[in-house]
């Protein structure tokens, strides 16, 4: 019963990471500038990758025929969920610091500065 | 001894002299050579040991790139003599890399290398082989090869080099990037620094590559494991090194010296491993117990440490040689390209 839901809660958290990606390439074709597409290829990264990631380990969690193996690839999916939520929003950040500080991408749409109102 | 033991042992004996010439050569081009003859000798033994997917790697490779690298960097900078003070630790590393050399070919010279293995037992299992991969009438099974290794290189091996290179690739472009060797990229009078979130997280990622790399080591017990943790723990020190300096590696204790230690030390704990069967009335390199040696197999059991092959001690010890050689490889890249270029301009002037 629980190693059902399990499954069930696992796949649709992998279901869900799918969407988010969809959504994450849309974003990345549609979007005007750097930052917003920086943006959306950030919630490819987070919901497209470290959301299916833990949808894939409660997968494996519950199929109990895999035998001791499932906890092996739980406990891989698990860290690497954690890693990518981790390193993923600082990645994004640094190259977006990067891109502003070398002003080698102009913030096109844009309603307030406030890097630009503390330099001043 | 049989005639590829002899041509076997004189070709390790080459390696080990040209290594013991590469080292003590004060001519950058000279020593370039005698290395490429030592990758020479390297190969013609993994020819007699019959590994012919190795030697397509290491010939290549070690005889081939390494030299135009080296000497195509050589050809672009002043010739560079090595300065007397750092003499010393290459000197030691040498010694000790020649007597181990040594005691491993004397090993070999005076007692059995293949420690009287039946010889008729190997050739029934290269029959099933053949009987069964190369059987030109029942082609279930057939591989259109008569060597094992060449079979199993074309057969399954051809995806997973297509991947390692690939990762491998990848790996140099990241770390092209992030040693920011591509220094023309950051503008003049542009800040350069991290921010503080980005430094926290490169603390924090290098603490978990390292538990990462331990868990490998410790819950694997392949051939290539040690291997595979060992470079895995050499990231750390590679972006702490990247993200902050050579220096802010240094003041955590991990001095060029203590690492190049490091690396002697696993290397000596590898021949002692490889030859402590000998000792033991078994043939070198023996894990488990044979009927016809007097070794009784790898069995160590400490308070907690229970070891039942000889893997586990090659995997660990190659873990620690692999991270501390990279995190050292990585120390002395992390050279500011100032200092360099302030050396590169004395020597021109000289």
């Amino acid at each position: 019963m629980l190693t059902d839901l399990a499954v069930y809660v696992g796949l649709l958290l992998v279901t869900l990471g799918a969407i988010f990606d969809l959504v994450a390439a849309i974003g990345l074709l549609r979007l005007p500038d750097f930052y917003t597409r920086l943006h959306a290829g950030t919630i490819g990264a987070i919901g497209g990758a470290s959301l299916p990631l833990a949808g894939a380990a409660l997968v494996a969690l519950g199929l109990e025929e895999l035998g001791d193996t499932r906890l092996a690839i739980a406990g891989g999916c698990v860290i690497t969920s954690i890693t990518i939520l981790m390193v993923s929003p600082v990645a994004s950040h640094a190259l977006a610091r990067a891109a502003y500080k070398s002003r080698e991408a102009v913030p096109e749409v844009i309603l307030r500065d406030a890097l630009r109102e503390d330099q001043q | 001894m049989r005639l590829d033991e002899v041509v076997l042992v004189y070709f390790m004996f080459l390696a080990a002299l040209s290594t013991l010439a590469t080292v003590l050569e004060r001519d950058v081009l000279k020593a370039i050579v005698k290395s490429s003859l030592q990758s020479l000798a390297l190969a013609m033994t993994l020819v007699v040991l019959q590994a012919p997917e190795l030697v397509l790697v290491y010939l290549p490779i070690g005889v081939g790139a390494y030299t135009v690298i080296f000497v195509t960097a050589l050809g672009r900078m002043p010739r560079h003599e090595a300065r007397k003070e750092s003499r010393g630790l290459l000197a030691v590393a040498a010694f000790t890399l020649a007597l181990l050399s040594l005691a491993l070919l004397s090993a070999i010279l005076l007692l059995d290398i293949t420690g009287g293995a039946p010889a008729e037992e190997v050739k029934e299992l290269g029959g099933r082989y053949l009987s069964i991969a190369y059987n030109s009438t029942a082609r279930e099974w057939w591989s259109g090869e008569s060597r094992v290794v060449v079979s199993i290189l074309w057969d399954y091996r051809g995806a997973d080099t297509l991947f390692e290179i690939t990762v491998l690739s990848l790996a140099i472009i990241v770390s092209i990037a992030s040693f920011g060797l591509f220094k023309t990229w950051v503008k003049p009078g542009i800040e350069a620094e991290l921010s503080l979130l980005s430094k926290v997280s490169v603390k924090m990622v290098s603490a978990l590559t390292i538990v990462v790399s331990l868990a490998l080591l410790l819950a694997e017990h392949v051939p290539g494991g040690g291997f595979q943790s060992g470079v895995t723990m050499a990231i750390a020190p590679a972006i702490l090194i990247a993200a902050f300096s050579g220096l802010y590696f240094e003041r955590l204790g991990f001095r060029e010296w203590r690492l190049a230690t490091g690396l002697i030390l696993g290397l000596a704990g590898l021949m002692i491993v490889a030859l402590a069967p000998v000792a033991l009335g078994g043939a070198a390199l023996q894990n488990q117990a044979k009927p016809w040696t007097g070794f009784e197999g790898f069995s160590i059991d400490l308070i907690v440490i229970h070891v039942k092959t000889s893997i586990k001690l090659y995997d660990i010890l190659e873990a620690v040689v692999v991270a501390s050689g990279f995190s050292l490889a990585f120390l002395l890249l992390a050279a500011p390209r100032e200092v360099l270029a302030a050396i590169r301009r004395r020597v021109r002037s000289q």
